[in-house]
């Protein structure tokens, strides 16, 4: 494919959506990120995310029939070498699924191409540590700043094919293909019954293989602000269990992608989330938690397909 | 031979303070606390009482547990050595079950089938603050002989280990010793 056609192809293509396969996202956002724990432990997380809107910068425009689903089973272990020093290992297991491409009809206005398929499988591996740079303590509050480092690795497959034997577009691979530099800080403070949490995660992409393109996809910027309430009890000292409440608001500012060397205008933008959410503490070794992301400000560029919202719920052992 | 002399008085006079930096704390997994600790009134089953301003001179392990406490069940009969062999450096240890629901005869009866024989308080039994034990249970401070907060344990460990009794002998400051047994009867 010469360079005049792959032109052609980004411009015609509006399909690329802001839901790529960011599947350390969820360290960085939600009720108690992994970011902020301590000690060791497993967790698993179960994401589901739904694309059926499409955005014209911010403006909701008509969708011509297109959808895109994600499902993603995270497996994570981490493990504090000191009080100071946490690693964290995630393992996500994905399956995709999408219907419909969004092309730019002969009016202007998008369209969807016939397309079905997905994928199933090991995704992206990553890789985090956590370094607290900062703690102060009282009797009543802790405080921490910490620095995030880590790599995404290209383990996830990125030559799936669609029913139609079509490669399937990057956001419905399963990896990026791509080795992703992951930097970030991590501020929490406790008082009492209230905590707050809040989150940066930079990831500096590489440029992976997917088929038979080079695809880049763009550096994006995970944050998340989160303030939690402890509902019951309100003093301990009945049993370990523990509910909380929590609300918060956490996106996704990503960079535009590039496809073979060529910067795609349909790619990259900002998702806002509002995130209310529930958390048990069962005992002392097991949270579940559950979060509903809901998508309240797309800013996309070109036009796109944007998230309605992700629902995720998760157990972590504490050992 | 002045100048090693000196060098070898400047250590010692550092080492207290170098034992109780925030860095050789977290190197023990412990938080770095410095604040006055909340005065606070403890009953044993015996009605004795005992104020926290008592104490001064003294280091202090305030530890708070309760029966329904799975991880206290194991850390509790480690602090059992512990309590024995810093008493005679004047460390006194104490016990606060926070159970809301148990009496102080079960709680006592509990810990003694834990195998543990240091007197344990019931803390609604007293006067103590619940900001204590906010962070859940187990948790554990050292307060210095100046009544100050030095240092917060959350979660479990192992008292008896080697790590926390060389911790416990360096910020212990020998005084007379005050044993469990004078302080609760």
């Amino acid at each position: 494919m010469n360079n005049s056609l792959i032109g052609f192809a980004v411009a015609a293509t509006l399909g690329v959506t802001n839901a790529t396969a960011c599947d350390y996202c969820l360290i960085s956002q939600g009720i108690s990120p992994l970011l902020v724990q301590n000690g060791a432990g497993l967790k698993v997380a179960q994401r589901y995310t739904r694309l059926d809107n499409v955005y014209e910068g911010t403006d909701k425009v008509d969708n011509p029939g297109v959808k895109e689903e994600y499902w993603a089973t995270e497996l994570s272990g981490f493990y504090g070498f000191s009080e100071r020093f946490l690693v964290l290992v995630n393992v996500p297991l994905r399956k995709t699924r999408g219907d419909g491409e969004l092309i730019e009809g002969p009016d202007g206005k998008p369209e969807s191409e016939h397309m079905t398929g997905g994928a199933a499988g090991l995704g992206d591996l990553s890789v985090l540590g956590r370094y607290t740079l900062f703690s102060h303590h009282t009797l009543d509050t802790s405080t921490l700043l910490a620095g995030v480092f880590g790599l995404k690795f290209p383990t996830g497959s990125t030559n799936q094919h669609s029913d139609q034997g079509e490669y399937l577009d990057a956001h419905l691979q399963l990896g990026t293909g791509s080795t992703d530099l992951l930097l970030g800080v991590s501020a929490n403070h406790v008082l009492g019954r209230y905590s707050f949490s809040t989150n940066l995660l930079d990831s500096i992409t590489g440029e992976g293989e997917t088929g038979d393109t080079r695809h880049r996809f763009g550096n994006s910027l995970n944050y998340d602000v989160t303030g939690k309430y402890r509902v019951t009890p309100t003093v301990v000292g009945k049993s370990p269990n523990e509910l909380f409440l929590s609300l918060g608001v956490n996106g996704e500012y990503r960079r535009r992608e590039k496809l073979d060397g060529d910067t795609v205008p349909d790619s990259g933008g900002n998702t806002i989330y509002l995130t209310p959410g529930i958390q048990y503490l069962a005992g002392t070794h097991w949270i579940v938690e559950t979060t509903w992301q809901y998508a309240v400000y797309h800013d996309l560029n070109e036009t796109q397909l944007g998230e309605n919202y992700r629902l995720v719920a998760s157990a972590t052992y504490l050992f | 031979m002045a100048c090693f002399a000196l060098l070898a008085g400047l250590w010692l006079i550092a080492l207290p303070a170098f034992g109780q930096d925030a860095s050789y704390f977290e190197s023990q997994h412990m938080q770095r606390l410095d604040e006055a600790a909340p005065d606070f009134l403890l009953s044993d089953p015996y009605g004795s009482t005992l104020n926290l301003s008592e104490l001064r001179g003294h280091t202090v392990i305030l530890h708070f547990w309760a029966t329904w406490c799975e991880p206290c069940r194991v850390e509790l009969p480690t602090l059992e050595g512990l309590a024995h062999q810093m008493a005679e450096r004047g460390v006194i240890l104490l016990a606060v079950a926070i159970d809301t629901e148990a009496d102080a005869a079960r709680v006592q009866r509990y810990a003694h089938d834990l195998g543990v024989s240091f007197p344990v308080y019931l803390a609604r039994e007293g006067a103590i603050s619940d900001r204590y034990w906010s962070w859940g249970v187990p948790v554990t401070y050292l307060i210095d002989p100046g009544g100050r907060l030095i240092a917060r344990s959350l979660g479990p460990r192992n008292w008896a280990s080697a790590s926390m009794q060389t911790l416990i002998t360096q910020i212990a400051v020998p005084v007379t010793p005050k044993s469990q047994e004078s302080i609760s009867r």
